[in-house]
């Protein structure tokens, strides 16, 4: 296959399509490259879905083993890490489907473990009840919004995290989802609105100076 | 009124995809005159910014320092059998053969050793016959001769020594 033949397929400017291509042809090196550099984004994402770090990697190795075993039959017809996505989400549900019902343990926010069985929309309904002009520290944020994204379903909350950190287009998260971007757009409205459900009382309780990064919204009018 | 009136879900949907800017330039220009217009919409907005903000406070999780060595001692693992089941039955069908190669000798090497013993251990009259082909045969001229005794005198004396040399020669 031609690797310089992009202007034919706009897939192949993809840096990881083309490492992708290589490891077809046998190119361990360009595989493991591709492992290093999504390690972290995939355990990153999987973790949050499935509330623990060990469950991710776990997962997160089972994709790119399923990767590897595909690599002779693989053709670039979407970013790679739009496909690689599609995987991990494909592997999640069928792991939630085995698994029969989803483990309500949430993680422990300073490291890697399980912090233990913390149902989230108890741990919400506990947090609301506290000092309308409290101030909450990082760890308390961090527990609250932890729980309102358990809430949500678990396509929701795979379309909450891969636009949000891995900052994908509606269009891309559509491919990785299998759904059209029309449904997406309407997926992450109603993510959206269900998070705001959750956190809009800790918002209005003063709670906005310890959230980084806010976004400034003029609403002077 | 109309400031405060109830945005549609299509306009909510709107909203949100305003925010994460995936809106096209009619649409964008569209939900900007329902902000400008709406003190919902823009609580809406708001809310919807500040709530998404939020997710900025959740940890990152970064993989293991051992994950890429893991998986890929994990991969090799996986391909090395694949590879090694070629061996591994060139390897058993060569062990199968020499198992039965040697049977095979060993099962010859029996039938040897039984056909020896039986043909020593068990008489056979017919090779006693063989055996004493040479006295069978020159029966009669020892009938005549009569002792052995006699023969050993004549040939001390040299009785038909002469005989003996001629027909040697």
């Amino acid at each position: 296959m031609n690797l310089n033949g992009t202007d034919q397929n706009p897939v192949l400017r993809d840096p990881d399509v083309r490492l992708m291509l290589r490891a077809k042809e046998g190119d361990q090196t360009a595989f493991t490259q591709l492992v290093a550099h999504y390690q972290d984004r995939l355990v990153g994402v999987l973790a949050h879905m499935m509330q623990s770090k060990d469950a991710a990697e776990d997962l997160a190795q089972e994709v790119f083993l399923r990767i590897y075993r595909a690599r002779h039959g693989y053709q670039p017809t979407a970013k790679f890490s739009t496909w690689l996505f599609r995987i991990a989400n494909n592997l999640a549900n069928n792991l939630r489907r085995d698994t029969g019902r989803r483990k309500e343990v949430m993680l422990n926010v300073n490291d890697s473990g399980p912090l233990g069985p913390r149902p989230g929309e108890r741990l919400i309904a506990e947090k609301s009840g506290l000092m309308p002009t409290r101030q909450y520290d990082k760890t308390e944020m961090c527990s609250m919004v932890q729980a309102a994204l358990a809430t949500l379903n678990e396509k929701q909350r795979m379309a909450v995290l891969l636009h949000k950190f891995e900052e994908m287009s509606y269009t891309d998260i559509a491919a990785a989802l299998e759904m059209t971007p029309a449904a997406v757009k309407s997926l992450l409205s109603r993510a959206r609105d269900n998070l705001r459900e959750k956190l809009e009382p800790y918002v209005r309780q003063g709670t906005l100076g310890t959230v980084p990064e806010p976004r400034s919204i003029d609403d002077s009018d | 009124m109309a400031k405060l009136a109830r945005l549609s879900q299509e306009q909510r949907e709107n909203l949100a995809a305003y925010l994460d800017g995936e809106l096209d330039e009619a649409a964008t220009h569209e939900i900007e005159q329902v902000l400008a217009a709406s003190e919902v919409a823009r609580h809406e907005v708001d809310m919807l910014s500040r709530t998404w903000d939020m997710l900025n406070s959740l940890p990152t999780h970064k993989a293991s320092e051992e994950f890429t060595q893991n998986t890929v001692a994990t991969l090799r693992a996986i391909e090395n059998p694949v590879r090694s089941a070629a061996s591994q039955a060139v390897a058993r069908s060569t062990r199968r053969g020499g198992v039965l190669a040697l049977w095979a000798a060993l099962l010859v090497a029996c039938g040897f050793f039984g056909f020896k013993t039986t043909n020593q251990l068990i008489p056979n009259d017919a090779e006693q016959l063989l055996d004493d082909y040479p006295l069978i045969e020159n029966l009669d001229k020892y009938s005549e001769v009569g002792s052995i005794e006699f023969l050993r005198v004549l040939k001390d004396r040299r009785t038909f020594a002469e005989h003996d040399d001629h027909s040697s020669k």
